[in-house]
């Protein structure tokens, strides 16, 4: 049997490099418009456009990796080379979406460092940004930072796993359909399974935040936990339908 | 090798080495192949070889020494019978078929005594050349 | 421990269609056995059920007494197509992969199949001829240390020279105590190593014998055999 231990590294790998390459072309991407803009517009205002530049491609870096690390996830489920590893579907589900969580915290921290460096350059704007709302910043941050990229790491595994859920579902279907006109059909079934899934997991939220209103919850501590405590049982639950899937369903493609 | 697909393997692995042994290519006492080397060498499988050396043992044509390998037995009267049975078969097979074509025993050994001469004739000639 | 393959009624269907149909198998001991039937007869099917990767099948299957997916991916080594890795990566590379992946990989093993065969790891996927891809593939599944092994199609459309290295392959670096099932629609190149033939036709198991056996009671080869059954079939 192979174990975790061994397997997300060996994933890890791929993703890593995988994200390597894209940070090196975001990189060079960003220094060339620089360079561009250096020669059309001269050196006046050189921080403000830097710091667009960095913040428009690193908006497009963080697009393309998603979906980079969010098809590493769904090859997995139908490839012989995944699906004979020795060790059951839970974990190599969970392997899969650990890598890719880590690959994309790993972006992230290169993302931060990015734009710490650029904010250190060019430092007289970002402290005009601080400046106006110093004193609450500065108190809630602690608290709120740490949150809220905590949030957006649930709302990322949250799609990741709708995107799979998705997937894994039109696979199990595909099997049952018959072999002309696949194409036609599936195309279609994308749509509907797509709406369906979007909607039950929208339906879920909603539930939720009419339980909040009418429990006349405010947004405090209380609220903050329970929005979180009701992502992660969706996901839970998706994850839970994924692993079934993929036991009773899910075949690799010839 | 190219065997002959219609008859057992296991067979024709035994009658390729009681040939090798009563040539003398394979001396008496002498160690045989690995198994697994004899399979490679014939591309057969290594239980079919097994199967091959099971009846040889059974036999008395080869000894199996454990661990030590299979030797080919030192009974000198075992291979002499060996080439004994060889004999008779091809010769009873030769006899049979020219018997039942009505050549009569006389005509059947002349034949035989020239075929062998002009033979003998034919080798000494290529190997002069 | 002596290795076995049980398979108990197994029915398995896939887009409507019936693919395998009340196939039971039992298959045991440290052997070579050959499954044969044409293309469509459900080889590569039963070959993906045995080692876990096809699914919603109906029946039983154990290796070594184990059922679950997972202990049978552990016991099976399963001669997979390479599909699943990008075109652009080497020979070396895939290696990397099997030997993190699987605990049973034998380096060893592998680098003395890879002299033998004279293969060159540093070619990448999409520059391999279907026999060098075939050698690999045959490189990598005998390279697990494992009790069953599944060659799909080993000769598929391979030269003889390929096919004869592949063969001595199998004999020699198969496991001595391991039980191995080679599929072929072709049976004439691989008849001599074959200890036991399971013909696949019409969905199911028509035939299970003993090559020798088939050889003493028909007087035919293993192929004029295999043949016969589906001239046979067309008679009727």
């Amino acid at each position: 049997m192979t174990n975790m231990t061994r397997l997300i590294p060996t994933f890890l790998k791929e993703r890593f490099k995988a994200v390597n390459r894209l940070i090196m072309l975001m990189l060079t991407a960003i220094v060339a418009t620089a360079v561009v803009q250096l020669f059309t517009n001269g050196v006046s205002n050189w921080e403000t456009s830097l710091t667009g530049d960095v913040s428009f491609w690193s908006g497009i870096a963080f697009f393309v990796i998603f979906i980079r690390l969010a098809s590493f996830n769904e090859h997995i489920y139908v490839n012989d080379a995944f699906r004979l590893i020795p060790i059951s579907d839970t974990k190599l589900y969970l392997s899969s979406y650990s890598a890719s969580a880590l690959a994309f915290l790993y972006y992230g921290v290169i993302s931060a460092v990015l734009h710490g460096l650029v904010a250190f350059v060019t430092k007289g704007q970002l402290q005009v940004n601080f400046h106006i709302e110093s004193s609450f910043f500065w108190s809630s941050a602690p608290v709120a930072v740490p949150m809220i990229i905590v949030f957006f790491f649930l709302g990322l595994l949250l799609v990741w796993m709708t995107i799979s859920l998705i997937h894994l579902i039109m696979v199990s279907i595909a099997a049952f359909l018959p072999v002309g006109r696949q194409r036609l059909i599936r195309g279609v079934l994308y749509v509907v399974v797509s709406v369906v899934i979007i909607r039950v997991v929208m339906g879920l939220f909603q539930l939720y935040s009419q339980f909040v209103m009418t429990s006349g919850l405010q947004l405090n501590g209380t609220s903050v936990l329970l929005a979180f405590l009701s992502v992660i049982i969706v996901l839970i639950l998706e994850s839970a339908a994924n692993v079934l899937l993929m036991k009773r369903f899910v075949e690799t493609a010839l | 090798m190219n065997f002959d697909d219609k008859v057992p393997i296991y067979y024709q692995i035994k009658t390729v080495i009681y040939d090798r042994i009563i040539a003398g290519e394979l001396a008496p006492g002498e160690k045989l192949p690995a198994v697994r080397q004899l399979a490679v060498s014939l591309t057969v499988n290594v239980n079919t070889v097994q199967r091959a050396l099971r009846e040889m043992i059974e036999e008395g044509v080869v000894t199996s020494q454990r661990g030590r390998g299979n030797f080919v037995t030192t009974d000198t009267n075992v291979i002499e019978t060996l080439r004994q049975d060889l004999i008779t078969r091809n010769l009873k097979q030769l006899y049979e078929r020219l018997h039942r074509l009505n050549i009569d025993d006389q005509e059947i050994i002349n034949e035989l005594v020239t075929y062998i001469e002009r033979r003998a004739r034919q080798n000494e000639s290529n190997g002069k050349n | 421990m002596k290795a076995t393959v049980k398979i108990n009624q197994l029915t398995y269907k896939k887009n409507l269609k019936t693919i395998l149909a009340d196939v039971s198998l039992d298959v045991s001991g440290d052997k070579i056995i050959g499954i044969l039937g044409e293309n469509g007869a459900g080889k590569t099917t039963l070959f993906r059920i045995i080692s876990g990767v096809a699914k919603n099948y109906r029946g039983d299957v154990a290796i070594n007494g184990k059922t679950s997916p997972a202990d049978r991916k552990s016991l099976v080594s399963y001669s997979q197509s390479l599909g699943g890795f990008p075109e652009n990566k080497r020979i070396s590379q895939v290696a990397n992969f099997h030997e993190q992946i699987y605990p049973d990989f034998d380096r060893d093993k592998y680098n003395q199949m890879i002299d033998f065969l004279s293969l060159d790891v540093t070619q990448r996927l999409a520059a391999l001829s279907k026999g060098t891809k075939e050698k690999v593939i045959v490189a990598l599944t005998l390279a697990r240390k494992t009790s069953v092994y599944l060659l799909d199609e080993p000769f598929g459309g391979i030269d003889s020279m390929s096919r004869k290295k592949i063969i001595n392959s199998i004999i020699q670096w198969k496991p001595t105590d391991s039980l191995m099932l080679i599929s072929d629609h072709y049976v004439s190149e691989i008849a001599s190593i074959l200890d036991e033939i399971v013909v696949l036709k019409d969905h199911t198991v028509a035939i299970h014998k003993r090559a020798d056996d088939v050889r003493q009671e028909s007087g035919k080869s293993i192929e004029d055999y295999y043949e016969s059954l589906y001239e046979e079939g067309a008679q009727k």
